[in-house]
């Protein structure tokens, strides 16, 4: 059955993806006439979103509809109908949507001067600093001083009370762009609260210390007096208002709900929040069973954890799927190599850069090349590789597209007409040519690019694509809100699951008390598919993707994938402000159990920050929410008591900007204190230096509560341990691997078959665990829904008779993926006869990844890495 | 073009960060002279010296390599092995007096603009030293 998903930006395109992973057929819909949504818009992510959408269009699974919106949403779960806007229907047994946000428009508010050419929003921006403007991501001249407002229709009661989660972030990356093309620019940022986490955090303090002023400013607005542009604010720390006069000013918009998703919601009933967001449990179920919602339609989100909810709809909406087709039988290419060339001419404009005929007439001439034609369109491809090898090619070269977004297509193209997948080579005539050199210099660099693809693929030979077999298995690492919601996934698409908890009980850091978590224990020891165990810890494990062994005691456990949930640990504030000797200071985490019975204090000063943002450890984003709610809680209980939160930034992203707001209107006091002046606690008492102030303010609290950040230390060198990675400890893993790598595949793990979801991660608020929960789970279930997983065939081969078993490569593999063994090898010596002897040989296991570093490496040259050979490569540069 | 010296430079580029770069230029139309041919590798963990000796005696007047920046490698270290190598290459390439037409430069892939800077770099700074001086001898 198909599974229809709405909005084509990129979590629309992430779930449709998703789905075809697992055999779903899906309908993608959108309304504007291309796909890419707004990330299309955002200067430079052309190269993140490029190849997913070259995937979407070769994907025979997924039919893309552009140019019409949907009219009508009738039927429920597993049978609904949507009729489109030109009169077609169609059937779906899940909906997806994924309309997306609209950014907000600031032009409604004369305060900020949209008319004047240099008040750009960022949106608009950034066009003018991407490379494929005019100017190639140069300012206008005279523009040295620029201006970036934050929170323009963010955390603004008239506009949009909620907070987009994402400007803070998008304005340092704009910055760090604008930097790179206009290195004397002077840039200025007006913001209330710096709202990252993770590597960002350390991304905006190298903006600081590249000279970058961050003015802590309230209600900053936009004056121009003869065109002219001056910015008024009251600076917060300095307790005054000041003004200044820049050149240009980008305002940095925030992202409410899209219209479509309001009239979607009413098509299919769907319940919104009360600011016009989807309402979803989990992260991604709607309000009415069979329909998901995904990226920003439920909140603004990253592109990250847009992702996330992309795959966990995508896996609460499929289907166990039909296996992929059966593959023609391949043709073992004999004799001398005969290489058809391809010429993808871009629907015809290739032709207006390099002169075509030229080409061709020279390809023509090549030794070994017998035939030359010419494809417009990628769709085109399929019919014509097929020809060629149908007259008589065993050797394919397609020139006009890109190795680093086309090879994996166009190895799949070539594999369908019944040819090895590594018998094609590229020549990218077209990124690196046509589009970059004048004519006749492009013509001419085009022929040696093919000439040297030719010499390549004349080298080649084909490859065996290994089938791994696959134990139907999922080894689950860490019992708490993740790792079961992981669990119960992949149990609910009928493959069995280990749970391994560390603790006696499941529950992770929540505990068994939180409702969600009780709920979890519930479905998940009930479930027959899953095996929990407790008190159990992990001594090893062995294996690669798709026949992981784990060792518990004695015991070993077989698994075709495992997801890494081990969570986080709070952070031990021993020693700092009395915590430990004077029973009025206490831990947030421990407040929260308090408040379950209540508590009788007149006064509670709580302190954000207490081992995390630390120089050391970065931000742990829930800490900010936990001490609002609780604060919240507190005056609901007795709106007397006296609640100070002492903080460096209010960090209540998204929807949880409410939390703040209800705090504040209900006389909670928040005071900001500098990062170099942290609160003191001494005789019961404590002093802050306040900004807003600009004085110390006293405070005889009956408890002090302690936010404490987390901390994944030894998890991370247990995980290091365990898998052979070597991941720093005191940082969470999306803070060393960074948005950048993680946005399109974010639940993915170093280790091809491990995915990673929850704490150890980044800290998450339990909504965005469970979504993780769910993704991690869907992943793994598209893994091992396959009967046999295909292995990359361009890895390493050692040959047994040169090599000296040294065990250099052993040491330099970075993913330990060679071994030495004993092995039984015949090897001829100079004089005498062909003797046979056992000797220790280094030997390439299944986790090769095809990086070739080994082969470069080894000192005997007796690894080879299979389609990179050294004689390719050698008769390559010999062209030159 | 004239009699003008036209240097004759060799890429070697990783697949994921510095070979995206390029196709970025691409992309992006920023034009860059057009004296380099690209060999695509995986992993600047691939690049062997050897590669770059037989590419100089076989008449590259510069070799240039490109990877990811340090703690963004695809396979997590090849680049700093690339690093290494290249490091201890070059100072034999020094009794040559061919160090200087060896360039190792990391480039990722939302680098375009600097792809094509670096390549404009290299090539006027080779045209400054002129031809390989082991084009012929080696012939």
């Amino acid at each position: 059955m198909t599974v229809c998903v709405i909005g084509g930006g990129i979590s629309g395109i992430m779930a449709a993806l998703a789905l075809s992973r697992r055999g779903t057929e899906t309908v993608l819909i959108e309304s504007g006439e291309t796909l890419g949504g707004h990330m299309a818009e955002i200067a430079d992510c052309i190269s993140g979103l490029e190849p997913k959408l070259i995937e979407v269009e070769a994907d025979p699974l997924i039919e893309v509809i552009t140019g019409v919106t949907v009219e009508k949403i009738d039927g429920s779960r597993g049978n609904f109908t949507l009729t489109l806007s030109g009169g077609r229907t169609i059937n779906a047994s899940s909906i997806i949507l994924a309309t997306g946000y609209t950014p907000f428009d600031p032009s409604v508010w004369s305060r900020y001067h949209l008319e004047h050419p240099n008040v750009y929003t960022s949106l608009e921006f950034e066009r003018v600093i991407s490379l494929s403007s005019p100017t190639g991501g140069r300012l206008p001249d005279g523009i040295r001083r620029i201006g970036f407002i934050q929170c323009i229709g963010s955390r603004d009661p008239r506009a949009n009370p909620l907070c987009s989660s994402v400007c803070c972030m998008y304005t340092a990356n704009e910055i760090k762009t604008l930097k790179a093309r206009n290195p004397d620019v002077e840039v200025y940022v007006f913001f209330m609260d710096i709202r990252v986490a993770g590597r960002d955090e350390r991304t905006i303090d190298k903006l600081k210390r590249e000279g970058v002023t961050y003015i802590r400013s309230r209600v900053p607005e936009v004056i121009t007096d003869d065109g002219k542009l001056t910015v008024r604010y009251e600076d917060t720390g300095a307790g005054e208002l000041k003004s200044l006069d820049l050149d240009a000013v980008v305002l940095a918009i925030g992202l409410l709900p899209s219209g479509s998703t309001r009239k979607l919601a009413e098509l299919a009933g769907l319940e919104l929040t009360e600011e016009g967001y989807i309402k979803v449990s989990d992260g991604v179920r709607t309000s009415v069973d069979g329909i998901y919602a995904c990226g920003c339609v439920a909140a603004p989100v990253r592109i990250s954890d847009a992702v996330v909810q992309a795959e966990a709809a995508a896996s609460l909406a499929s289907e166990d799927g039909s296996p992929p087709p059966e593959m023609p039988e391949l043709i073992e290419p004999e004799g001398e190599p005969a290489i058809g060339l391809i010429i993808f001419t871009d629907n015809g404009t290739l032709g207006s850069y390099i002169d075509l005929e030229k080409v061709r007439e020279a390809a023509l001439a090549i030794d070994g090349v017998i035939q030359v034609k010419e494809v417009p369109s990628l769709s085109g491809l399929e019919a014509e590789i097929a020809s060629l090898v149908k007259d008589g090619s065993n050797r394919i070269v397609v020139a006009g597209l890109s190795h680093r977004k086309h090879e994996e297509m166009v190895r799949d193209v070539v594999e369908r007409a019944g040819l090895n997948r590594y018998l094609v080579e590229i020549a990218n005539i077209r990124e690196h040519a046509a589009w970059v050199h004048p004519p006749d210099e492009a013509t001419r660099k085009s022929i040696d690019l093919i000439r040297m693809a030719i010499a390549k693929v004349r080298e080649v030979s084909p490859l065996k694509v290994e089938l791994l077999p696959v134990t139907r298995r999922a080894l689950v690492i860490g019992g708490g809100v993740a790792g079961m919601r992981a669990s119960l996934e992949i149990a609910s698409h009928g493959i069995g699951v280990y749970l391994i908890e560390r603790e006696e009980k499941l529950g992770g850091m929540l505990g068994e008390s939180n409702e969600i978590v009780a709920d979890l224990i519930k479905q998940v020891e009930s479930n027959e598919l899953i095996q929990v165990m407790t008190g159990a810890e992990i001594d090893r494990i062995e294996g690669y993707i798709g026949n992981f062994s784990c060792t518990i005691r004695d015991e070993k456990l077989e698994a075709g994938a495992i997801v890494i949930a081990t969570g986080a640990k709070r952070f031990e504030p021993a020693g700092l402000y009395s915590y430990g000797d004077d029973p009025k200071v206490i831990t947030q985490a421990e407040l929260t159990r308090r408040l379950e019975t209540g508590i009788d204090a007149g006064t509670v000063a709580m302190i954000q920050c207490v081992g995390s943002r630390d120089g050391e450890r970065g931000c742990s984003r829930v800490c900010c929410i936990e001490a609002v709610s609780n604060a919240l809680a507190i005056k609901e209980k007795n709106p007397d008591t006296e609640v100070f939160i002492l903080h460096k930034d209010i960090r209540t992203y998204g929807i949880y900007e409410k939390l703040y707001r209800d705090a504040r209107s209900k006389g909670v006091i928040f005071l900001r204190f500098d990062e170099d002046k942290p609160p003191k606690y001494e005789n019961g008492i404590v002093t802050v230096f306040d900004t807003l102030l600009g004085d110390e303010i006293q405070i005889r609290p009956d408890l002090l509560v302690l936010s404490t950040g987390l901390d994944v230390a030894d998890r991370m060198q247990k995980i290091n341990e365990l898998l052979g990675t070597d991941l720093p400890t005191d940082k969470f893993y999306a803070e060393v691997k960074g948005e950048s790598h993680l946005r399109l595949n974010p639940v993915d793990f170093e280790i091809d078959g491990t995915f990673i979801a929850g704490a150890i991660k980044l800290p998450k608020m339990v909504d965005e665990v469970i979504a993780e929960g769910i993704a991690a789970g869907g992943r793994v279930c598209s893994l091992l829904q396959q009967e046999a997983i295909p292995r990359e065939g361009a890895v390493a081969l050692v040959d047994e008779e040169i090599c000296s078993g040294c065990g250099i490569c052993v040491q330099i593999c970075p993913f330990g993926a060679i071994e030495l063994v004993q092995s039984l090898v015949e090897e001829r010596v100079t004089y005498g006869w062909p003797i046979t002897e056992i000797k220790e040989v280094a030997h390439v296991t299944k986790l090769c990844r095809g990086c070739g570093t080994c082969a470069s490496l080894c000192p005997s040259s007796a690894i080879r890495h299979q389609f990179f050979e050294d004689v390719g490569i050698l008769s390559q540069l010999e062209l030159i | 073009m004239g009699d003008e010296f036209e240097p004759k430079i060799l890429g070697f580029t990783c697949n994921w960060c510095t070979y995206a770069g390029a196709d970025l230029a691409g992309t992006s139309r920023i034009q860059y002279p057009p004296n380099i041919r690209i060999i695509r590798v995986m992993c600047s963990g691939r690049m062997d010296p050897m590669f770059v000796i037989k590419a100089l005696t076989n008449g590259a007047d510069g070799v240039f390599l490109g990877g990811c920046h340090p703690g963004d490698c695809h396979y997590t270290k090849g680049n700093y092995y690339a690093r290494r190598r290249i490091n201890a290459l070059r100072e034999i390439l020094k009794a040559f007096g061919l160090d200087e037409r060896v360039r190792l430069r990391w480039i990722s892939a939302s680098e375009g603009p600097q792809f094509a800077e670096e390549v404009t770099k290299m090539v006027e700074d080779v045209k400054k030293l002129g031809p390989n001086p082991y084009k012929e001898e080696t012939l």
